[in-house]
């Protein structure tokens, strides 16, 4: 198996007595499109820029692309090789639309000019309309176009399709799942769209409160993921599970809700044990494990 | 590129600039024959104040005393200062509040390069802000029936650009430090007006004045250059430019 594209160990950074990622351990294999989730404020793009060099580290070790993060010059080396999208998709306003496409194209050795012509064309950009004059929806356009004409092998990409309408999101992410399945790049990309995760990832991550809580395969998460529903004939008992996976339980009246992560069977015995009238094993949406996850940790 | 951006960013400082600039220098050597009738009708009002205008008139009283004193001591000294101070401003600390940093230090660039071609660019368009006005002053000066040396102004143009580092350098370490664009501009020209109203006023001080080297005074007056304040006006210059490379490297963003 190849080493993966971004691998960080016990990455932490404070800012005074906030603590904005707290031990974070990422691996995202290549050619992966790795979903990174959070509530506003949990961490991503604090980590996000220790990943691009942006903020330094104060504890753990981080690579992307084999290059250390804590290094400057390994750290200029990941900028070369990555596009990049910003959260705020701030650009130079007092550009044209042409001249940021200009100023961007001499730093990256890789750039593909048929992308960027391409991408002009379907993002529908005018060359010499300036920066300020884009409405945010065309920001969006622009700063995508910038960093997937880099021709990079790795994308990390923050809210990419923020401020952009139902058809240009799906245009876009059709453009992302195309570079993955020819061109083997690989995505890291968080977003407050679970649909849109669930819709292209192959991996995600959920970080709340700069831990990770929920990390893998987004397979492997949806199966190992359940919701067990307990029903009892009087009030429902105080909870004395002792068994690894439960991530929450629901008390209402006879009504007893478990999220499992995992040991799915032997939750379903304890819970027999009991004695509860009905036991019902259903499945969860990605949106479900998202809100109970980060919830639970309040 | 990186200069290209920087000039795009900084270009109309620069056109109103040199405008303002060139207007100043056309209108100061057109109105000599005007200033020179008028001084002759000077009345000293007596005192501090009166030492300073007796001195003035005097230095005014030749053509090549009325320009340094209009130009090279006052016009071009003062707007060249507020000039420096504004192309200063800026960079990656500005645009961390402009919200363009982010997407400003993902491009594989060093900081310590972007801060370079920035300070570069900058410096660049300032010495052009000094020489294009000035040099127009012995062209414009024919149309007066006078003649200006081009060497002197080569000289004092010099000596405004390297003995202004300074001021240029600090206006950049300021942009360091904030990340509004007022307050450098707010802190730069309140140096400028406390060191102008010192010199003036404090005779004692006058000789050590940076304004004094970036006007040549001691040139003007002795022929010899202000060897010593250039080294410290630059090397003051390169702490301040060190001290912004220091801070921008170290900050997170």
């Amino acid at each position: 198996m190849s080493e993966p594209v971004i691998k960080t160990v016990g990455l932490k950074k404070s800012y005074k007595a906030v603590e904005a990622v707290c031990g974070l351990d990422l691996s995202v294999p290549r050619g992966s499109v790795y979903g990174f989730l959070g509530r506003n404020g949990a961490g991503k793009t604090t980590t996000i820029k220790m990943l691009l060099g942006m903020v330094a580290p104060d504890a753990g070790a981080g690579r992307v692309l084999g290059y250390a993060i804590e290094k400057r010059s390994d750290s200029l080396e990941i900028r070369r090789r990555t596009g990049f999208v910003s959260e705020d998709k701030g650009l130079y306003d007092y550009m044209t639309v042409g001249q940021m496409v200009e100023f961007t194209r001499p730093l990256f050795p890789a750039w593909r000019r048929e992308r960027e012509s391409q991408l002009l064309k379907s993002f529908d950009l005018p060359p010499a309309r300036k920066v300020k004059q884009l409405s945010k929806g065309m920001r969006t356009k622009l700063a995508l176009l910038l960093a997937l004409a880099r021709g990079s092998e790795l994308l990390i990409l923050d809210e990419p399709t923020e401020g952009l309408d139902p058809a240009a999101i799906e245009e876009v992410l059709q453009i992302l799942v195309r570079l993955v399945a020819q061109e083997e790049v690989t995505i890291f990309f968080s977003s407050h769209q679970i649909a849109e995760v669930e819709q292209i990832a192959d991996h995600i991550l959920i970080i709340n409160r700069g831990r990770a809580v929920v990390a893998g395969a987004l397979d492997d998460v949806k199966e190992n993921y359940r919701r067990i529903n307990l029903t009892f004939d009087g009030s429902a008992p105080a909870p004395s599970f002792e068994i690894a996976g439960i991530e929450r339980i629901q008390k209402d009246g006879r009504q007893m809700s478990l999220l499992v992560s995992r040991n799915l069977d032997e939750i379903i015995d304890q819970a027999r044990a009991l004695r509860a009238q009905t036991v019902d094993v259903v499945p969860v949406t990605l949106k479900e494990i998202f809100l109970e996850t980060v919830r639970s940790d309040e | 590129m990186l200069w290209y951006r920087h000039w795009l960013e900084t270009r109309w400082r620069f056109f109103i600039g040199l405008a303002l600039l060139v207007a100043f220098s056309a209108m100061m050597v057109l109105t000599e024959p005007l200033v020179g009738s008028a001084l002759e009708n000077f009345q000293d009002p007596g005192g501090r104040i009166g030492e300073f205008l007796r001195e003035q008139v005097e230095t005014a009283k030749t053509y090549d005393g009325y320009v340094w004193q209009q130009w090279f001591s006052k016009n071009l000294l003062m707007g060249w200062i507020l000039l420096a101070t504004l192309i200063g401003v800026g960079g990656i600390v500005t645009e961390s509040s402009r919200g363009t940093a982010l997407f400003t230090l993902s491009l594989p660039v060093t900081r310590r390069r972007l801060l370079a071609v920035r300070a570069a660019t900058g410096a660049i368009e300032l010495a052009l802000l000094a020489l294009v006005p000035s040099l127009l002053i012995p062209l414009f000066s024919l149309a007066i029936g006078e003649s200006y040396s081009l060497a002197k102004t080569i000289v004092y143009v010099l000596l405004t650009i390297l003995g202004g580092a300074v001021f240029y350098a600090l206006s950049i370490l300021l942009s360091t430090i904030f990340s509004d664009q007022m307050k450098p501009i707010i802190i730069g020209i309140a140096v400028a007006f406390i060191l102008s109203t010192v010199t003036i006023f404090f005779k004692e001080f006058a000789p050590y004045s940076i304004l004094n080297v970036m006007s040549g005074g001691s040139y003007f007056r002795t022929g010899e250059l202000p060897w010593l304040g250039l080294a410290i006006s630059l090397a003051l210059a390169g702490a301040m430019f060190y001290l912004s490379l220091r801070i921008v490297e170290r900050r997170d963003f």
